[in-house]
Order: C-alpha cells, then structure tokens, then sequence
C-alpha cells in the first residue's frame, strides 16, 4: 500500500498522467467530451451527467468560475469518501484539476466536514505536496494553466451536503440552500459559475481521460455506467468499502464481497443511507442499477448499504431516522421544518402501540407532499424511507397497531 | 484581463491588518489574513477561534466580525447554526459518540450512556450524541478531541479518556494515526506559489 502523501510513489504508479495528457493534447472541450462520452454520472446521490455540468459551467458567462470539491460525506452509513481521500487524495485533486481545466475556472475549494478532521490533515498535506511540485498554482506542468486550490471546512450540518447550502458555507454563512434555478453551473459559490462534484466522481476523471471515454462503458449500461463504490455496514460478515460495476446483484454484493455474506437472516437493507428506503429480502436479487432500485424506493444514492438482521427493531430505526430529520432540518422551508417533526410523531405513537389506521394514510399523503413541496434535498427525501416501509413493509406497520405498539 | 476578487475581499486587510496581542488568537489571525480579511474567512476564523480556546466567547466572536468586517449578528447565526461550535466552554474534553442506525445496532447507545456516566463523574468532559461520525463500517464510532475511534466497547470508555488503548484508531487508513493533533494552520507561502485567494493574473 502507498503512502497517501508520498506524490512520487502515485507518479509511479500513474497519477497526473491523465492531467498530463489533458494539458499537453488536449483542449478543454475535448476533455468535456471524453467525460460526455463515457457517461459519467455524479456519485453523491443525485447523478447528474458530469460531463453536461461541465459543458453547462464552461459555457456560462462571468468570471471568475470556480470548482468545489464536495467532500461532505455526511448521510449516515456513508463513508467512501473518507476511505477515498485517506488513502489516496491525489486521485481526486487531479479530478478538481481537470474540472477546472474542463470549465476554466482558476480557484478551486475542497469542502471537507468537521467531523473529518483526520481526512483533512491528509487533503491539506496532499495540496502543500501538489504547490511544492508544481501542479497546484502557477503555470501548472508548464501548461500556462494557473489554478488554486484550498480547503474549506464544515462545522458540523448535513444540510451542508446540499450543493447550494455548501456554497453558503464556504461564503461564510449559515447553510441555508438556496432555491434552483438558478443552478450551480450559471450561479454558484460566490455567485459564479461553478462546478460542484462529489469526491468518488472527480476521482473517476483522471483514469476517464488517460484511457478515453469507452473505458468506464466496459462495465453497466443504460443510466447506470461504469463502477461505483458501496458502504456495506450493519449486519454483514465484513463490513467496508466494495467497487463493483453497476448491474451486480445486492444478493451478489453482500454475499461475494461481505467476507461471508449476512450477519444473521436479513430483515431490510438501508440503501442510500437516511435518504434512501429500505430493499425487503424479496428484491435482493435486483440488479444494482437506477432503472432497477429507484422504482422499489431503494436508489442507490450515495452507495449505502446497511443491512439489518431479523433481532433488529425495524420501527425503532425508521424513528432514528426521523428523529435524524427533524435534527438537521435547516428550517427554511415549512414544509421541511413541519413536516419532519410530524413524521416523527406518527412513527413515536404508531410505535408507542397509540396508532390508528388512518395514521398510514396520514404517513403516506404527509411523504409526498414533502416530496412535492420541500425547498431542497434534504426535505424532498426525508420521507423516502418511512415511505418505503409503508410500501414494502406494511404488515410491520399492521402488527403494531393491531397489537398496541412494539 | 484583471480577474475580479470576491465581494468584500481585502476591503478591510488595510486597515485592520493588525493582529490580537493575545498569542492564543495567532491561529484566528492567520486564518483570516490567509483569506484576505474577506467576509468569506468567517467559518475557517471560528473553526479556529473553537481549536484554540474550546468554545467562541463573545470576546472572540466579537473579534473575528470586527476583523472580518461582518455584522456581530451574522459571527453569532453562524456560530449557532453549526453543531460543532459552541458558546460556552465545553470543558478540556471534547467527546462525540455516534448514534446513527449501524452505530446503534453495534450498541452506540450503551457506550453512549458510559460515556455520559464517565462525563459526570469528570467535571473536564463534555459527551455529545453525534449522527454520523463516517466510521459506520466499524462501529460504535467516536471522536474524542479530534481523534477518531472505532469499535468502541462501553466496559472501556473511560480508558479512551485516560489514553488507554482500549479502542483502537480507524484501521484501513495507516495515516490516520500519525495524525494526533492535526495542525492546520496554513503553511507560509513558499516561492512560486500564487496567493490564496482567486485573483490570479493571467497574461493578456
């Protein structure tokens, strides 16, 4: 294993090659069109084409652009990132790198969560390595490409996870989203075009640009193109970070990369972490792929994978999870601030043994208009999971409030 | 081309290009002269302010918006819009333990509620639930003073506050624990290196 620092060990072994390429063979409309090309998707949950973010923010006017790195990482059962930049930070800097040679933009932040303060230190050595090199700052490789790139650090919100409310927090305020459109591409952090992209997606564009754009199409198809990184955690054998090409099966994952499959019978997989819903043990030989999970209200989103056995108490984690809503609901919005703390009621007397039947409906209609209605993000997906348990576990919610509670 | 600054930047670098006479504020300073005295070095100036004396007294709070050139009222919505500052002291420790759904079901709630035993019994130590600290792979998860901690056991919580080896850092990442007490202060500019902010000159 290298060292996460050591620059000439990662040289060694083919990092900068491809920013390389870039600046020396290619213009930045080419590099736009390898990424189009291979399909590249955001991996932070919302998977947006990269390559169109990239075009849209090149061709936006107004100067200065900017590219952020969002490097929150804070939906719980998500930790890819923090492997991803503990281990190796270089691969996604020369991501940010070639983004900004994409967009032309010259300053560049790495958004980093203060719960990370060892991730942090790595990604501040890794950039004073890259100055002292020659591949941050002036004249980059030699290329006339100028470009600076700082960390900026959270200080403890999950709404910061949220492109726009990220923004706010880097111009130093309180991380309220703000309304799109305008989206990032046109409007962004100060007001600029930026390009804003997940760590596990910059981290793809080096490797995308040295091989050309049919490299990463060797693996899934459709909506769902090429390898994404999965937190399994919970009740399985070995718990860790898994890459496996779009399309494998949940089944396959758990049980050919869980180092011996599930901890106990499984009960329900979390899947995209509090932001997703829960997959029944029925739809376990689905197909890890958007087109597959999204209409079972599983999505794969950030790469969650949390498996819960049959000792665990199903309603006492959906009311965490409310409870985890109501906590980091910035409180813009009504229908966010509102809404979440009546899903956590409903959950706290369906569990208490209090429940009417009509409270399912009440649950089910409250979802949606949170899904219809909320600000951001955060509030359209808060209800995803409660949601999908009324879908596809409803006899636990029969049980409970036929029987008087848990 | 003369690329345009940030709104605010270096407006106020002139005149309040002075610095604390308190030593303990150098980290505040270089936090904010690192960003050009610009509206947008409030987070980096409190992180900082937080590190250096445990919480943002309304001295400090006061001093980084005179600093900065922002309203009181904004230094004071930031500082209590986000989880991690904190307005009063919080005590020499500073512990967060990890409550969310993989962390529970590895028993975060008891180490949580020996932590909180150890809290009462140790008038320095200050325990707060956390949602998710991204150790969920090896939980119960927490973070004792900026170190982090994986597959804590309630029986040796209080170890962890006596520097015990009980619970042992995140594996997986060798670096991590050479990482004792992040030290990220910006390192002085080195020659060739362009200045922090945006306003890089490229040639016509």
């Amino acid at each position: 294993m290298l060292d996460p620092t050591d620059l000439d060990a990662h040289r060694a072994e083919g990092a900068f090659t491809g920013l390389n390429k870039a600046l020396t063979a290619m213009t930045p409309e080419d590099v736009i069109e390898q990424i189009k090309m291979s399909g590249l998707a955001g991996r932070g949950g919302a998977g947006f084409p990269t390559g169109l973010k990239l075009q849209f923010t090149r061709a936006a006017t107004g100067m200065p652009k900017y590219v952020v790195c969002n490097f929150d990482e804070s939906e719980p059962g998500t930790f890819k990132d923090r492997v991803l930049m503990q281990g190796d930070p270089f691969r996604t800097i020369e991501g940010v790198i070639l983004s900004a040679y994409a967009v032309g933009a010259t300053e560049g932040f790495i958004f980093i969560r203060g719960e990370y303060p060892e991730a942090a230190a790595v990604v501040q050595e890794a950039i004073d390595t890259l100055y002292d090199a020659g591949l941050l700052g002036k004249d980059i490789m030699g290329s006339g490409f100028d470009f600076d790139l700082s960390i900026r650090r959270g200080a403890g919100a999950y709404i910061c996870g949220e492109e726009t409310a990220l923004f706010e927090a880097i111009e130093g305020k309180q991380g309220f989203p703000r309304l799109k459109p305008p989206f990032p591409t046109t409007h962004g952090v100060f007001g600029r075009p930026t390009a804003i992209s997940n760590v596990e997606t910059l981290a793809l564009m080096p490797d995308i640009v040295r091989n050309g754009g049919e490299w990463l199409k060797q693996w899934g198809g459709g909506k769902s193109v090429g390898i994404k990184l999965f937190c399994l955690s919970g009740h399985v054998k070995q718990p860790g970070v898994v890459e496996v090409p779009y399309g494998t099966t949940v089944r396959d994952l758990v049980e050919r990369f869980g180092g011996g499959g599930f901890d106990g019978a499984p009960q329900a997989i979390l899947m995209g972490g509090a932001a997703g819903g829960f997959l029944h043990p029925d739809n376990f030989d689905t197909p890890l792929t958007n087109e597959a999970l999204n209409p079972l209200g599983a999505p794969i989103g950030s790469g969650v994978v949390m498996v819960f056995n049959q000792n665990v108490d199903l309603g006492a984690v959906l009311k965490t999870l409310a409870r985890f809503f109501v906590h980091e609901s910035c409180g813009k919005c009504v229908p966010c601030r509102v809404g979440t703390v009546q899903i956590a009621k409903l959950l706290d007397r369906i569990t208490g043994g209090d429940g009417a039947p009509d409270d399912l409906a009440r649950l089910e209609s409250l979802g949606q208009m949170m899904r219809k209605s909320c600000l951001c993000g955060l509030g359209m997906s808060a209800p995803n999971a409660m949601l999908s348990t009324l879908a596809h576990f409803r006899p636990m919610y029969d049980r409970l409030i036929a029987g008087g509670g848990a | 081309m003369n690329v345009t600054a940030k709104p605010g930047a270096g407006v106020n670098a002139q005149e309040n290009g002075n610095t604390h006479e308190d030593g303990r504020y150098r980290a505040v300073d270089d936090a904010i002269a690192r960003l050009d005295y610009a509206p947008d070095a409030l987070l980096e100036a409190l992180n900082a302010a937080q590190e250096s004396f445990g919480h943002l007294s309304e001295e400090a709070l006061t001093y980084v918006a005179r600093q900065l050139g922002v309203p009181l009222s904004q230094a004071y919505a930031v500082a209590t819009f986000y989880e991690m500052y904190h307005l009063t002291p919080t005590g020499a420790r500073h512990c967060l333990i990890c409550t969310d759904p993989a962390c529970a079901v590895a028993g975060a709630e008891a180490v949580l509620a020996a932590a909180e035993q150890h809290a009462g019994a140790d008038g320095d130590v200050r325990v707060h639930r956390a949602t998710c600290l991204g150790l969920c792979d090896q939980g119960p998860a927490a973070l004792i003073d900026g170190r982090a901690y994986a597959n804590v056991k309630a029986d040796a919580v209080a170890a962890l506050f006596n520097g015990g080896g009980a619970a042992r850092a995140p594996a997986g990442d060798g670096r991590a624990a050479r990482h004792d007490a992040p030290d990220r202060r910006a390192r002085p500019d080195r020659p060739g290196r362009t200045p922090r902010r945006g306003r890089v000159h490229r040639p016509e």
